[in-house]
């Protein structure tokens, strides 16, 4: 087996967990894409170093997660821009796979029913501005602690827990309206 | 409801969530680029860094032999046509026009030569090689 098809199956292990990552940080399925992308090609220049090593899921995660952050940090500006204003709901989000797959998937009508949920759940959570969205992220799937958060993104505690809790409770309204939580 | 209940619950509604899958696009656009990162390594010229140890070391031989020969074969030459037997017009011809050009072009096609070394070394860095060290 060649370098390349090695690679291919490092890749396509390692895919899904690469994209979700990026995608919960930037929230858009394209720019996600795009960092999947270069995550997988700076994977590819120390592949020697990376094939059968146990870290090699950490280290991808982390460099996806540092690509989506330096992502989002060239918009900053906007993101403060338009954090001050209202955004519809599922505004900006571009779920389509996740909810493809859902509806493409035959389930009994309660599954149906927690699939269309989590859907929304989804789309809620990508559809926050990425001052509240990012550490949310950091927070409930990275399982960082608020001075964590606060540190790699360059904020006070007091902010990240204040847009956190902001967050949570624009994720919440969500919920309540789709039953997620019971 | 306190922040710890808001936390807890958010927390439990986010860990249900399934993580979305990579789009069936991602993997051919980065084995395309894989495939041309490849392609770009093998078509790009062997610089010297890429040759096999011996011919590396071989070169430097040949180049300090070369760099020797002018730096020792020229004041020999000079003193041989100084000293050699016949015409005395060979010898004026050497001194009045050769030997002052002589040490003059050694350092210009030196300083011309690094120039363009450095030149092509740029402009394969720029312009052919990937950023990065492969696996070819």
């Amino acid at each position: 087996m060649t370098d390349v098809q090695r690679f291919e199956a490092f890749l396509l292990a390692h895919q899904d967990m690469v994209f979700a990552t990026a995608v919960r940080l930037v929230g858009r399925s394209a720019e996600a894409e795009d960092i999947a992308q270069t995550t997988f090609l700076k994977a590819w220049e120390r592949f020697d170093e990376l094939q059968d090593n146990p870290a090699a899921t950490g280290w991808l995660k982390t460099v996806a997660t540092n690509l989506s952050l330096n992502h989002l940090s060239r918009y900053r500006s906007r993101w403060r821009f338009f954090s001050e204003l209202t955004r519809e709901p599922g505004a900006g989000d571009d779920s389509q796979p996740f909810e493809g797959r859902l509806a493409a998937e035959g389930r009994s009508d309660d599954a149906v029913m927690e699939a269309e949920e989590l859907a929304e759940l989804e789309r809620a959570l990508r559809a926050l501005p990425p001052h509240q969205r990012v550490p949310i992220v950091l927070f409930h799937f990275d399982r960082k602690s608020y001075d964590e958060i606060a540190s790699r993104l360059g904020v006070s505690v007091a902010k990240i827990k204040t847009d956190i809790h902001r967050g949570r409770l624009a994720l919440r309204a969500v919920l309540e309206g789709t039953h997620v939580i019971r | 409801m306190s922040s710890a209940d808001l936390e807890r619950e958010i927390d439990l509604a986010l860990q249900r969530l399934p993580a979305p899958r990579a789009p069936r696009t991602l993997a051919p656009r980065v084995m395309q680029a894989v495939a041309a990162r490849v392609y770009a390594v093998a078509a790009a010229p062997a610089g010297w860094r890429r040759w096999p140890p011996v011919w590396r070391a071989l070169g430097l031989v040949v180049a300090c032999s070369i760099v020797a020969a002018i730096v020792v074969g020229v004041p020999l030459l000079s003193s041989y046509v100084e000293n050699m037997a016949g015409p005395r017009a060979v010898a004026d011809l050497w001194e009045m026009f050769a030997a002052p050009l002589v040490a003059p072009a050694l350092v210009v096609v030196t300083v011309m030569c690094t120039a363009a070394a450095l030149l092509l070394a740029a402009l394969k860095h720029i312009a052919w090689e990937p950023q990065w060290t492969s696996h070819s």
